[in-house]
């Protein structure tokens, strides 16, 4: 069971560069904000397995956005609302909502796009403040960090241990 | 690229998607139980409960078992109750939002079951409408009237009557002026007191008069006396005053405690409708309060859909969806479809009457967005208490402006039996049994009604309660068939029934006569309950009427006595004074002519002898003598009547005197 389970953390970790994690923030983010059952997600979702994006970021992304969206539901409601209602936008809505295909990504719910708006608009700032981000804890803080006792009681633990060896042999 | 693409990726993202389709599928019911519940009890407010949700995919569908939904107002009982709900699910639609359903098949519904734990969701309680009163509360007085059940007792205890009040207020004024009389006799002078006053003034007129100084104190007296009798002329005279304003007073009030029994009468009369013009609408009476009720049962359910109806269409801002759901926004397209969409239902419901088939086409609460209203026809499978039952329904809301609802109806040979029509713990009144037929439309545009109801009743049998037979029973019971047509108009919150009936030309006439009758029976032992309470009152009142007669008469003989007192003494004494020196002078008159007339005598003798002498003496003392005679003679004529003057005119100067003096 610990070898199973170190083995999957170790495929979420397997992209560590700070692009790849902080892709996986953003699209976690995007993910997290949005109605779960989606076809937008499942693009996404799909895009993120298929690409070298860190899993482990996406999935802790998508659980702290998805309280953030739950704290701010009312607000992108109301923006999703004031998007679709939007007169100078009605036109375009209308002739998406005419094709069964456009239908299935739920454009015309006030949350999806309410959400995938404010996604939008903060994906490309959260890719490059992670990014930053990484890149100086990574320079300045690890050292720290692999030295205090939390760090220390999990590398002794025997799960940590499975895991080093099979990034060792190189199973992912 | 292939640093860029993960190879193993697409294996992970299909195991995910399908380890969360798996576990989609396998909560699916569970999920489905959930929303079922949680949405329905929201929309319902009040609990919605299912024993078993499942779905299936090929064809996509659900199936629910056990569906219970609370009766908001009654939270020990549900409103409806199914036995399985199934339905066929467009997956294309679902894909996109939407829910619709081919074909829902719900079986064994069942209304106002009882439930084992209470339905009531924790939330305010809505404010309660106080409903008017309906129309055909006025007639069941009337017909309270005919169940003789109308107590004079009781009405004479219940009402706050003008005539006991009055008959009080009598008593305790009548009372009081009694007392008020008897005082004031009290201090008048007594009859002791006028005898007395008499025999002074027969002591002042009566007996001989002494002397002028006699007179002059007896005059004194008189006045003395008179003085004291106008001060008891004043004092009886405001006697006489406040006696007569007592008399007035009891007087009006006693006309108007004889008054007071026609003012109750009146009262009660208007009360209890006593009076006024026949009753004309039997049916309106009997069956008016049973249609109400069946249009009161209709109301919560128009409520409800009204409530529905707005909180998803209108221009009204829609409520806020709940978290983590939004709301779909819809477009204009060829082919719009709402969120929720039951294009074919069909229920079978069990009720007491039988077994009902009920198909629904259209159901949705965005009939707007549909463009089709939503219809309903029932049929009647195997029924119990009926032959036939066949109905439809058009539920209109295409418009968000209007809501047009309509609802056809017919029923073949519905049996009814012991129908409550006329309410009342003696005297109820019940169709036992009837074979009716009723057909039936109405619309409601907006709450407001237009329907009519035309019913036939056929092989009826009416009934009471025990040996115990109303006048009103007793005429129905000669009848037993009869049709009534019902106008339904006004608002479904007050709604107006108007109904035309042949059992007003069966019934009119001989019921109007028999409660004229009652009517004036009542009437008549009011009157004389009344009119007793004021004759009790009446003994008294003339009792006391005559002892202030009475009195007034003292006063008036009182009165007279001292008026006589007053005039006719003092007139009396003066005349007899009068009488008396008149008569003194006429005797002082005599004795002058008698002395004058002796004189007289003498001289006319001296004379003779005289002349006899001068006779004898010459002829010149004869002449001489006669002359000296002459003078004589004439000399004691004039001094005789100068006597005479003088006394008559002295003795008539004193009466003038006195005269004088008493009359003053």
């Amino acid at each position: 069971m610990l070898t199973m389970l170190a083995k999957l953390l170790k495929a979420f970790n397997a992209e560590g560069s700070p692009a790849q994690i902080s892709l996986g923030f953003m699209f976690g983010m995007m993910v997290g904000l949005t109605p779960f059952w989606s076809l937008s997600n499942l693009l996404i979702l799909f895009v993120v397995f298929l690409f070298r994006i860190n899993l482990t970021a996406f999935f802790l992304s998508l659980a702290v956005f998805a309280g953030v969206a739950y704290i701010f539901d009312p607000q992108m409601n109301s923006l999703g609302a004031y998007i679709l209602n939007h007169p100078q936008l009605t036109e375009m809505w209308t002739a998406m909502y005419m094709n069964d295909l456009w239908r299935l990504t739920h454009f015309n719910n006030t949350l999806t796009l309410g959400a995938l708006a404010l996604g939008l608009l903060m994906a490309v700032p959260l890719y490059f403040t992670s990014n930053f981000a990484i890149k100086k804890y990574r320079n300045h803080l690890l050292a720290w960090v692999r030295q205090t006792r939390l760090v220390k009681f999990i590398k002794s633990s025997r799960f940590y241990s499975i895991y080093e060896h099979i990034s060792d042999l190189n199973l992912t | 690229m292939k640093k860029i693409i993960r190879p193993t990726g697409l294996i992970g993202f299909l195991a995910v998607v399908g380890l969360i389709a798996a576990i989609g599928w396998l909560l699916s019911g569970w999920l489905l139980k959930t929303a079922v519940e949680q949405g329905g009890s929201r929309l319902i407010g009040a609990k919605v409960e299912l024993a078993d949700a499942s779905t299936q995919l090929n064809p996509l569908g659900f199936t629910l078992s056990g569906l219970q939904v609370t009766d908001p107002d009654q939270p020990m009982r549900n409103l409806v109750e199914f036995d399985s709900i199934s339905g066929q699910l467009k997956l294309g639609r679902l894909l996109m939002g939407q829910v619709i359903i081919e074909d829902l098949q719900a079986l064994g519904l069942r209304l106002d079951t009882p439930r084992s734990i209470s339905g009531k969701l924790d939330r305010p309680a809505e404010p309660t409408v106080s409903e008017p009163k309906s129309e055909s509360d006025e007639g069941s007085d009337l017909l309270a009237l005919t169940q003789d059940s109308i107590n004079v007792d009781e009405i004479l205890a219940r009402e706050p009557l003008a005539t006991l009040e009055q008959g009080k207020i009598f008593k305790a004024r009548s009372q009081q002026i009694q007392q008020q009389v008897s005082d004031d006799i009290a201090a008048l002078p007594s009859a002791d007191s006028l005898q007395v006053y008499e025999q002074e003034v027969n002591a002042i007129t009566s007996g001989e008069i002494q002397s002028l100084d006699d007179i002059n104190q007896r005059i004194e007296k008189l006045k003395q006396l008179k003085q004291t009798l106008k001060q008891d002329r004043v004092a009886i005279v405001e006697l006489r005053e406040s006696v007569g304003e007592a008399r007035r007073d009891l007087k009006d009030q006693f006309a108007e405690l004889k008054q007071a029994p026609q003012k109750d009468l009146a009262m009660i009369q208007d009360k209890y409708s006593l009076e006024g013009g026949n009753i004309g609408n039997f049916a309106q009476l009997l069956f008016g309060e049973n249609i109400q009720q069946w249009i009161d049962k209709l109301r919560p359910w128009w409520d409800r859909s009204q409530e529905i109806a707005q909180s998803f269409q209108g221009d009204d801002e829609p409520p806020a969806p709940a978290r983590g759901e939004g709301r779909f926004i819809h477009f204009a397209t060829l082919e719009a479809l709402p969120d929720f969409l039951i294009e074919k239902a069909r229920l079978t419901a069990e009720l007491p009457a039988g077994q009902f088939d009920v198909h629904m086409f259209d159901a949705t609460h965005q009939p707007a967005l549909l463009g089709r209203p939503t219809r309903i026809e029932a049929k009647g499978i195997e029924l119990a208490q009926m032959q036939s039952f066949t109905a439809s329904a058009v539920l209109d809301r295409t418009d968000p402006r209007t809501a047009i609802d309509s609802i056809d109806w017919n029923i073949q040979q519905l049996q009814i039996e012991q129908l409550e029509l006329v309410k009342h713990d003696q005297y109820p009144v019940n169709l036992a049994r009837a074979d009716s037929q009723i057909e039936g439309q109405l619309k409601v545009v907006d709450g407001t009604l237009d329907g009519r109801v035309h019913s036939l009743f056929d092989q009826a049998d009416w009934a009471g309660k025990g040996d115990k037979k109303s006048s009103l029973l007793e005429l129905l019971s000669a009848i037993d068939s009869f049709n009534i047509d019902t106008k339904i108009a006004g608002n479904i919150r007050l709604p107006k029934l108007a109904m035309d009936s042949d059992l007003d030309k069966k019934l009119s006439k001989a019921f109007n006569q028999k409660i004229a009758e009652k009517r004036q029976a009542l009437k008549t032992k009011l009157e004389q309950r009344l009119k007793a309470e004021v004759d009790k009152l009446a003994g008294a009142y003339e009792e006391q009427l005559a002892a202030i007669t009475q009195t007034e008469g003292n006063i008036k003989q009182r009165l007279a006595k001292i008026e006589a007192m007053l005039k006719t003494e003092v007139d009396s004494a003066v005349a007899a004074q009068r009488e008396e020196i008149e008569h003194r002078i006429a005797l002082e008159k005599q004795r002058a002519q008698e002395k004058l007339d002796q004189e007289k005598r003498a001289a006319e003798e001296k004379l003779r002898q005289e002349e006899q002498k001068a006779r004898d003496l010459a002829a010149q003392k004869e002449q001489a003598a006669r002359d000296k005679a002459a003078r004589e003679e004439q000399a004691a004529k004039e001094k005789a009547e100068r006597e005479k003057q003088e006394a008559a005119d002295e003795l008539k100067k004193k009466a003038e005197d006195k005269l004088k003096n008493l009359r003053f």
